[in-house]
C-alpha cells in the first residue's frame, strides 16, 4: 500500500526540514548578532516575526494577499496553459519545432518588464497589467519544459498508440499527457516562479494594492522586517504551491519513482 | 420641525447624487507614495477638495521617474505627479503627447547628504577622494550633487549611482561608500540619534534653489477630451496645497503615511519642504535645466527656452498667467 | 534540406511579426511611445555602439552570467543527482529548491549588497542562486526518467553504481539536464540584468535603465534585443554542452 509507506517516510523528511530550518535561524540570529553585518539589512528574527505579527493581524494585509494570488493564479493559468499548448506543438511537429523553437529560447531571458507600456496601452493600468506580465513570464518555462519533454516520451508508448490507429486528440490525451505529467508539473512549477515574479515586478512599478507593493512600500520607508516578514509570506505561498504540485507528480501514473 | 427639513434634506440628498453620478474620474500616477510633495493630492482627497469640484481620483504609485512618465505617456493615466523635468523635457523633444501642468519641487529643500559619524567627515568640503552617492545617472540627485560639489571646490570626489535611499543607506552603514543621499524625512531619526551625521543639504548651492526639478504632466489627449476636469483638479490641487501648510491635520497624514514621529515629520516639513518650493505656477532656471538636459543627453542639441515653450499648459493659475 | 526549411519558416515568421509590428506602429494603431518600430530600432544600433558602450555592456552581462550559470551548474547538477538519489532528501527539499525558483529574488538585493558589497559579485550571486532550482530540479527529473530497460541491461553487464551513472544515466538525462541549463540560463540571466538595472553597475542592464530615463526607445529596445544576443550565444553553448554530455 502507498499511503502508510508515504506516512513513514515523510516523518524523517519532516524532522530533516525543521532541522534545516533551525540551522538556518541559527546563521540568521548569529549574523544579525555578531555585529558584523549592519542590523538595517540582517535585523534579528525577532523584529522579523513582530513585524511578521502585526502584518498578519492587519486587514489591509489580506487584501493585498487577495491581490496577488489573483494576479498570479491568473498568470499561471493562462501563462501555463499557452505554454503547454505552444510547447505541444513545437515537441510534436518537428518541423515547426526546428522552426521556432530557438526563438522561444532566444526570447525567453529578455527582461519582460520593458513590455510594460505597451501591456499597459492593451489591458490599462489595473490587475489586468499584472496578470498579462505575469502570464508573459511564465509561458516561457512550460513552452520550453514541454518542448523537450514530448521528443523524449517513450517511443513504445507512441508505437502501441498508432497501432491502435488512435487519432490526434486521442495521442494527445491518452498518451501524450499522462507520459508528461511529471514534465508539466515542472513545468508548472517554473512557470509559477517567473509569474509570481512578474507579477511583483508589475507591482513594484505601477500599482496600489498587492505584496510587491507592499513589500515596496516597507522597503521605501526604511522598514526592513516588515519588508522580510512580507517576503516570508510570498516564499511560505511559492513553497506551499509548489509542495502541492509535488504532491500531484508522485501520484501521477507517470511519476511514480522506479527502484 | 422634522417634515420642515424633510425636503431641503432630500434636495441636498439628490444633489450630492447628481454629484456624484455626474463625478468625472480623472486617473493619477504618483510616483514615491508617502513623500510630503507627492501627497499633497492625497491629503486634499481625504479633506474632499476634490469630490467638492466632482472630480474622483483613480490613483496608482509607481517608484518614481521613468514609471510615471511612460504611464502618462502611453495614455493609460492622465496625470503624473513628481516626475522629472529633464526626462520630461528629454520626452517632449522626441514628440512624446505629454505637457507640464504645474511646477512640482523647485529647489532641492528636501534633498541631503549623509555620513557616519566615524567617517570624521563632516562637510563636502572633506570629501575629496570620498565615494558620494547619487540615486542615478541624470536624476536630481545627480544634478544637484555635481552643483554641491562646485560650490564646495571638490573636484577629486567620486560620484557613484547608488540606487534608492535605501540600498543607499545599506552601502553606507556597510562601508562601501562614505557618504550617501537622502530625501527628509527618511533617515532623519538616525541623524537625530547621532547615527548619521548631514554633511549638505541640497540647497546649499545657490544655482539650484531657483530650480524646478520635478513636475506634474498630463497627457495631451487626456487635456483634449478632459480639459475642464482638470482645470477642476489644479483648482483642487492648489487648495489642498494651502490647507497642508496651514492646517496640523496634514502633519499627521504625513507622519501616518512614513510610519514616523510627528514630530519628526513637523520637523521634516518645516525645514525640509518650505512652501515656496512647492509653488506650482512658476518653472524656475528653464535654460538650466536645458543645459543640463543636453550635458545628460535627454535632448539631441543644445536648446532655449523658445525651443519647448510648447511642452507647457500650466492649469489653475488664478492669475490665468 | 528539411532543417534548412525549418530554419528558413523560423526565420520567415519572425520576419512576418517585426513587419506586423511595423505596420501598426506606421498605421497608428500602436504607439510608438509604447513599442518603438523595428525600423527606428535598427536605425540606432550604431549610436548605441559608437556612444553608449554597448560592447563593454554586453561582455560585463556575459561574463556575470556565464559565471552564475557555471557556478549553478557545480551546484546544482550534484544537488539535482541527490534529490534523485535520496528519497528522504527529496520529501525534504524538491519543494524548497522549486519555491526558491518562485521567490521573488531580485528584492533581497540590499542584503546581497551587505554580503558582496556594490560589485559583480553580487549579481553573479543573485544570478546563480536563480539559476540553481531550475538545473537541480531538472537533473532530478531526467535521472528520475531513465529509462527501466536501460538500467536492467546495465545490470545485467554488472556495471558499479558509478559506471551506471556516467554511462547510462547521464546520458539518457542529458537532453533534460541540457534543457534545466537552458532554462537556469534564463533566470539566471533574468535576474543578471535586473540587478544591474537596480544598482547600476555596468552592463547591459544598467544601460537598459539609463536609456529608459532618457527616453530613449528605440536605443533601449536595441540594448534589449543584446540581451537576446547574449540569449543566442548561450542556447549555442548549452546545445554543444548537451551533445557532449550525450557522448559520454
Amino acid at each position: 500500500m502507498v499511503a502508510p509507506r508515504l506516512t513513514r517516510r515523510l516523518t524523517p523528511a519532516l524532522a530533516l526540514q525543521i532541522a534545516t530550518l533551525l540551522c538556518l535561524w541559527a546563521l540568521w540570529e548569529g549574523a544579525a548578532q555578531s555585529g558584523l553585518v549592519w542590523r538595517g539589512a540582517v535585523p534579528s528574527s525577532v523584529a522579523v516575526l513582530r513585524a511578521l505579527g502585526a502584518m498578519l493581524a492587519s486587514r489591509a494585509f489580506y487584501r493585498d494577499l487577495g491581490v496577488t494570488l489573483g494576479e498570479v493564479a491568473a498568470a499561471v493559468a493562462i501563462g501555463g496553459a499557452s505554454g503547454l499548448v505552444a510547447g505541444l506543438v513545437l515537441g510534436i511537429n518537428r518541423f515547426l519545432g526546428r522552426a521556432f523553437e530557438p526563438y522561444l529560447h532566444y526570447l525567453a531571458p529578455t527582461p519582460k518588464i520593458v513590455f510594460l507600456p505597451v501591456i499597459m496601452l492593451l489591458v490599462g493600468v489595473g490587475a489586468g497589467s499584472k496578470v498579462a506580465l505575469g502570464a508573459l513570464s511564465g509561458f516561457f518555462p512550460m513552452a520550453l519544459s514541454v518542448a523537450v519533454g514530448v521528443r523524449e516520451v517513450n517511443p513504445v508508448l507512441l508505437r502501441v498508440g498508432r497501432s491502435f490507429n488512435l487519432g490526434p486528440a486521442q495521442m494527445l490525451g491518452k498518451i501524450y499527457l499522462p507520459a508528461l505529467t511529471p514534465t508539466i508539473i515542472v513545468g508548472l512549477r517554473l512557470s509559477l516562479g517567473l509569474a509570481l515574479v512578474g507579477c511583483l515586478l508589475a507591482e513594484l512599478n505601477l500599482s496600489n494594492a498587492g505584496l510587491g507593493f507592499l513589500a515596496m512600500q516597507a522597503y521605501n520607508q526604511l522598514d526592513i522586517p516588515t519588508t522580510y516578514a512580507v517576503l516570508l509570506v510570498i516564499f511560505a505561498l511559492a513553497a506551499l504551491a509548489n509542495a502541492v504540485l509535488g504532491r500531484l507528480a508522485h501520484r501521477s501514473p507517470a511519476g511514480r519513482v522506479r527502484r | 420641525m422634522i417634515r420642515k427639513l424633510m425636503v431641503p434634506a432630500m434636495v441636498w440628498a439628490a444633489l450630492c447624487g447628481m454629484a456624484s453620478t455626474h463625478a468625472q474620474t480623472l486617473r493619477v500616477a504618483v510616483g514615491q507614495k508617502g513623500n510630503w510633495d507627492t501627497s499633497i493630492m492625497d491629503y486634499g482627497i481625504r479633506q474632499g477638495f476634490f469630490k467638492q469640484q466632482g472630480i474622483d481620483i483613480d490613483e496608482i504609485y509607481t517608484p518614481g521617474g521613468a514609471p510615471t512618465l511612460q504611464a502618462v505617456i502611453s495614455g493609460s493615466v492622465d496625470i503624473g505627479i513628481g516626475t522629472g523635468l529633464l526626462g520630461t523635457v528629454g520626452a517632449y523633444v522626441k514628440g512624446a503627447p505629454v505637457r507640464v501642468i504645474a511646477a512640482e519641487t523647485t529647489g532641492a529643500p528636501d534633498l541631503f547628504w549623509y555620513a557616519r559619524p566615524e567617517s570624521g567627515i563632516h562637510s563636502l568640503k572633506e570629501a575629496g577622494g570620498k565615494t558620494i552617492g547619487f540615486s542615478e545617472p541624470g536624476s536630481s540627485t545627480n544634478l544637484v550633487l555635481l552643483a554641491l560639489l562646485r560650490h564646495a571646490g571638490v573636484s577629486n570626489a567620486k560620484p557613484v549611482p547608488t540606487g534608492g535611499i535605501p540600498a543607499t543607506l545599506t552601502q553606507v552603514m556597510s562601508g562601501q561608500i562614505d557618504v550617501g543621499w537622502s530625501a527628509a524625512p527618511a533617515n532623519l531619526q538616525a541623524v537625530q540619534q547621532g547615527k548619521l551625521v548631514i554633511v549638505a543639504h541640497g540647497n546649499d548651492a545657490p544655482e539650484i534653489t531657483g530650480e524646478t526639478v520635478r513636475v506634474n504632466v498630463a497627457n495631451v489627449n487626456a487635456l483634449k477630451s478632459k480639459r475642464q476636469a482638470m482645470e477642476k483638479w489644479a483648482s483642487a490641487y492648489l487648495k489642498s496645497l494651502d490647507w497642508a501648510y496651514s492646517d496640523p491635520k496634514s502633519i499627521d497624514y504625513f507622519a501616518e503615511g512614513m510610519h514616523v514621529p510627528r514630530a519628526l515629520a513637523q520637523q521634516a516639513r518645516d525645514r525640509f519642504y518650505p512652501k515656496q518650493a512647492l509653488e506650482p505656477f512658476k518653472i524656475g532656471s528653464e535654460q538650466l535645466v536645458l543645459q543640463q538636459a543636453y550635458e545628460f543627453k535627454f535632448i539631441p542639441h543644445p536648446m532655449t527656452p523658445t525651443d519647448v515653450a510648447g511642452m507647457y499648459d500650466i492649469l489653475g493659475n488664478p492669475t490665468g498667467n | 534540406m528539411q532543417r534548412f526549411g525549418s530554419r528558413l519558416t523560423g526565420a520567415l515568421g519572425i520576419a512576418l511579426a517585426l513587419a506586423i509590428w511595423q505596420g501598426l506602429v506606421d498605421g497608428g494603431l500602436l504607439s510608438p511611445f509604447a513599442a518603438p518600430p523595428p525600423s527606428t530600432i535598427v536605425a540606432s544600433v550604431p549610436s548605441l555602439i559608437v556612444e553608449e558602450g554597448v560592447l563593454a555592456a554586453c561582455l560585463q552581462t556575459f561574463g556575470e552570467t556565464f559565471a552564475a550559470v557555471a557556478l549553478a551548474a557545480v551546484a546544482g547538477i550534484p544537488l539535482g543527482w541527490w534529490l534523485h538519489h535520496s528519497r528522504r532528501a527529496a520529501l525534504a527539499y524538491e519543494s524548497w529548491v522549486a519555491a526558491i525558483a518562485a521567490a521573488p529574488l531580485v528584492l533581497l538585493y540590499p542584503l546581497f549588497l551587505v554580503m558582496f558589497g556594490r560589485s559583480a559579485g553580487t549579481i553573479v550571486a543573485m544570478g546563480t542562486v536563480a539559476a540553481l532550482p531550475p538545473i537541480a530540479l531538472k537533473t532530478k527529473e531526467g535521472l528520475d526518467g531513465t529509462r527501466r530497460a536501460l538500467l536492467d541491461v546495465g545490470r545485467s553487464l554488472r556495471l558499479t553504481p558509478r559506471q551506471q551513472f556516467i554511462k547510462i544515466m547521464l546520458p539518457a538525462a542529458a537532453p533534460v539536464i541540457g534543457n534545466g541549463l537552458r532554462l537556469g540560463l534564463i533566470f539566471a540571466l533574468i535576474n543578471v540584468v535586473g540587478i544591474e538595472f537596480l544598482i547600476n553597475f555596468g552592463g547591459l542592464g544598467a544601460l537598459i535603465a539609463t536609456l529608459g530615463e532618457r527616453f530613449e526607445l528605440p536605443t533601449m529596445f536595441a540594448a534589449i534585443g543584446c540581451v537576446v544576443l547574449i540569449s543566442v550565444g548561450f542556447f549555442v553553448l548549452t546545445e554543444r554542452l548537451e551533445r557532449w554530455l550525450r557522448r559520454g
